[in-house]
């Protein structure tokens, strides 16, 4: 994980901005856990990218991904 | 028959059914309550259209709003009550969502919905500022859950709508040749002229990503899903040349859109 992000406030942030695409695709290859995201919000034409995953939250100059977070509240209800 | 925009906004959390989704859902059923007049209803493409990325805004995880077009004979009063309907039973418990409902024959200040829209798009934006806007301009607009947040959203896509230059179009396009196999595989390719596209699709032009219109006898070579976005008030099949040759736009190409 932390090949791709670094920790902020109990987050995973991704190191590589908005348009690095292959480092996108190599964090989704290696997480195994990619959700795809809605078809009309994914910007990798490459399916398996964080670019394209249901867990990660936009932000102006990068994302951040939620998938801890959203395991937890699920595995909590 | 009357025209309407409609737009929704933040109906949506990690894990459940897109505002998108929801929009085109409102869509068919807004036709269909319409089929019992004594014209045919119609409605247009659903755009999605992107609003500002900011840590004050609270957002699932893209902010951005859908909007459409409703020709129709039904009133107001019908037409919100479905929209409203849809939203209660569609929209995540933790969601905040607005909607916005225009009617465009009547006198309303296109202008400045246009530039609340546009600034929807790179300042933050207030719910206040949206009713007082929304009052001003004779606009229903109304929240149906949580903070209500949504509201901004809604009214703004109204606006970026009208702009006629933003947007993607939701959902793929589909052709109807007997010989495509699109979405199937990355590398099947599909040949078409630009004619062909225009009379295969409810798509009106066709555009490189360089801004010129494309002619109606060149080739296209279309990979993977067929994407539309909305410039110049029309529906438009966004393409580059590679090693000469005009294909379909990439999901990085249209992005920016």
């Amino acid at each position: 994980m932390k090949t791709w992000f670094i920790e902020q406030d109990r987050l995973w942030q991704f190191k590589f901005g908005v348009e690095d695409f292959l480092h996108a695709q190599h964090a989704a290859k290696a997480c195994g856990q990619f959700v795809e995201d809605d078809e009309d919000e994914q910007t990798d034409n490459v399916p398996l990218s964080c670019y394209n995953c249901m867990y990660r939250r936009w932000e102006v100059d990068s994302f951040k991904c939620y998938r801890n977070q959203y395991l937890k509240s699920s595995a909590a209800k | 028959m009357k025209n309407w925009l409609i737009c929704i906004d933040d109906t949506d959390d990690l894990g459940t059914k897109g505002t998108g989704e929801i929009a085109d859902e409102i869509r068919q059923l807004l036709e269909l309550a319409s089929e019992y007049g004594e014209l045919k209803p119609s409605t247009q493409f659903v755009t999605r259209h992107q609003l500002y990325v900011h840590p004050d805004i609270p957002y699932t995880s893209h902010n951005s709003a859908m909007c459409f077009r409703l020709c129709s004979d039904i009133n107001l009063d019908a037409i919100k009550q479905i929209c409203v309907e849809h939203l209660m039973k569609e929209c995540a418990p933790a969601s905040d969502p607005g909607l916005a409902i225009l009617d465009l024959s009547t006198d309303y200040d296109i202008e400045k919905l246009i530039t609340f829209g546009l600034q929807a798009k790179k300042q933050v934006l207030t719910k206040p500022e949206a009713y007082s806007l929304a009052t001003e301009l004779g606009i229903d607009l109304s929240e149906h859950g949580g903070t209500g947040q949504g509201v901004i959203g809604a009214l703004a896509g109204l606006g970026l709508r009208l702009s006629g230059n933003d947007g993607r179009v939701k959902g793929q396009i589909t052709l109807k040749s007997e010989n495509v196999s699109q979405g199937e595989s990355d590398s099947d390719v599909t040949t078409l002229t630009v004619a062909d596209v225009l009379e295969q699709t409810q798509l009106q032009a066709v555009v490189a990503t360089t801004g010129e219109q494309v002619n109606s006898d060149e080739v296209i070579n279309f990979t993977g899903k067929i994407k539309a976005v909305y410039i110049n008030h029309q529906f438009t099949l966004l393409v580059s040349k590679d090693n000469g040759i005009w294909c379909n736009a990439t999901r990085q190409q249209l992005k920016p859109y």
